[in-house]
């Protein structure tokens, strides 16, 4: 037996989640799919006396890819294989199918992959690994070991559904002690840039479910990673694009596994609107989002290499989706890929 | 609680930290699971839970109550399975450790149809072998998967 012992509460309402939480206050952590809250509880880096189980609670399974709402107890395998999400919502489907292998998104799900735990080398490793280095910002320690004399935490978002979701303008219900609450994504992540948040739900706070309003929109995901399932994105980027009699209504893009939170780059995207989508957007977007990405040395790949796949992906993207309007003269069909 | 392995049912009573694979390794001696690297990344403890391939490694004991649960002792017992004897006759295993995860992986698999050849590396993706190179693996499970399609 690796963990400490717990208490494990199997609520079968929100309500008794929400209450549980409040009761064991500080001592307690949420457990959706396991897959990355049991490892943590193995290696010490949480201890916490009660686990509040998450999968006998009947609202967190809603899965209604007609209406665009997923309860955050969805699986991830169900994102991943459902022909509806596959079809309405192509970057979803693809993150999905992107993360991990299939007996992990079996149990894995979507809340849990949204409010992952921030990875780092220096993080990720064994009790006994972390106190022979004398720990971290995040972890056992004072230090950062990544930026020396770092005074925050770099550990890196890891997550695969935020950037999709995000490039799709979803909205989150969350569940507090003050009731429910429905949010754009972005705000589910600390705006502090510390990666000792994984996110900014206060404590007790509830994930319920994720709302996508719009089917028609194109999206792609690509994502970079030295190996196949086992690794989490060492750089990701999502992308949504629409646009009407020419003109782009929307247009998105999120970056995953490359800072502390996903990145969404709307202050780039944003003056494009009401401009159709064209050679020139494409060129000076990717050359602002690759000036917007400083990955430091705390995953397995270079940095600069992981700066310049992503900013190729996005390129590569971008220019298939002209490709793909030049070719159909909609704006309606969606492609994407998993790079 | 009750749970329900390779079809026999049992009483036990885990403690909440009880593992799925330390309960089937030490409580019902079900050794044939593997416990390899206890965070979902090598695969080799995957079980069958209700027909989908989980880690047991990353599963409490306690919340697969009432659930049906197939080990690698469960797939053929008494005698090797089609894809058990593929895998000896193609040279898919050396040191084993990988194969009972690589087994109840392609056998999920397998229960869906013939598979292509994209589809047995996704299905195998989230399990590690260190010896063999992973392609007699492949060709084992393609030629259990026609000798199964042309049963």
């Amino acid at each position: 037996m690796l963990a400490d012992p717990f208490e494990l509460h199997e609520p079968a309402s929100i309500a008794e989640a929400v209450a549980l939480a409040k009761r064991y206050c500080g001592d307690v952590r949420f457990l959706a799919g396991g897959t990355d809250v049991l490892p943590g509880l193995f290696r010490g880096l949480h201890t916490v006396r009660h686990l509040i189980y998450l999968g006998r609670i009947p609202e967190l399974h809603v899965f209604d890819p007609i209406r665009g709402v997923f309860g955050a107890q969805t699986s991830m395998a169900s994102l991943e294989r459902d022909p509806v999400v596959r079809q309405r919502f192509v970057a979803v489907s693809l993150a999905a199918h992107a993360a991990a292998g299939p007996a992990l998104r079996t149990s894995a799900t979507l809340g849990g992959n949204l409010l992952v735990d921030t990875r780092c080398t220096f993080y990720d490793q064994s009790r006994f690994w972390r106190e022979a280095n004398e720990g971290c910002l995040k972890a056992d320690g004072t230090e950062c070991r990544v930026v020396s004399q770092g005074s925050r935490c770099y550990a890196v978002y890891s997550g695969d559904m935020a950037p999709p979701l995000l490039a799709l303008g979803a909205t989150v219900d969350i569940e507090g002690l003050e009731g429910r609450d429905s949010k754009p994504l972005e705000d589910l992540y600390s705006p502090g840039g510390d990666g000792r948040l994984s996110h900014a739900l206060p404590e007790g706070a509830l994930l319920v479910a994720v709302r996508l309003r719009d089917p028609n929109l194109w999206s792609s995901y690509s994502k970079l990673r030295a190996r196949g399932a086992p690794d989490f994105p060492e750089g990701s980027i999502a992308i949504g694009i629409h646009e009407t009699d020419g003109r782009l209504d929307h247009f998105r893009i999120a970056v995953g596994g490359i800072d502390t939170r996903p990145l969404v780059m709307n202050e780039i995207t944003r003056p494009w609107l009401g401009k159709p989508m064209s050679d020139e957007v494409v060129e000076a977007t990717v050359e602002s989002v690759g000036r917007r990405l400083h990955p430091v040395a705390n995953t397995a790949l270079l940095t600069d290499y992981r700066k310049h796949v992503v900013t190729r992906f996005l390129r590569t993207d971008l220019a298939r989706y002209l490709a793909l309007r030049s070719k159909e003269l909609t704006s309606s069909t969606p492609a994407g890929r998993v790079g | 609680m009750k749970l329900r392995v390779n079809a026999l049912e049992y009483l036990v009573d885990p403690p909440a930290e009880r593992l799925l694979v330390d309960l089937l390794r030490e409580d019902l001696h079900l050794t044939g699971t593997k416990r390899g690297c206890d965070d979902g990344s090598c695969g080799a403890c995957t079980v069958l839970v209700d027909g989908a391939p989980q880690h047991s490694c990353l599963t409490l004991a306690r919340l697969v109550s009432g659930r049906d649960v197939t080990t690698i002792e469960g797939v053929s017992p008494g005698r090797l399975s089609r894809l058990q004897r593929s895998l000896v006759e193609t040279g898919g295993l050396q040191c084993g450790f990988c194969t009972p995860g690589m087994i109840i992986a392609a056998l999920a698999l397998l229960q869906r149809g013939t598979p292509s050849r994209d589809d047995i590396l996704e299905a195998i993706s989230g399990n590690f072998c260190r010896c063999t190179g992973y392609a007699k693996i492949v060709q084992a499970i393609e030629r259990a998967a026609q000798e199964e399609g042309g049963r």
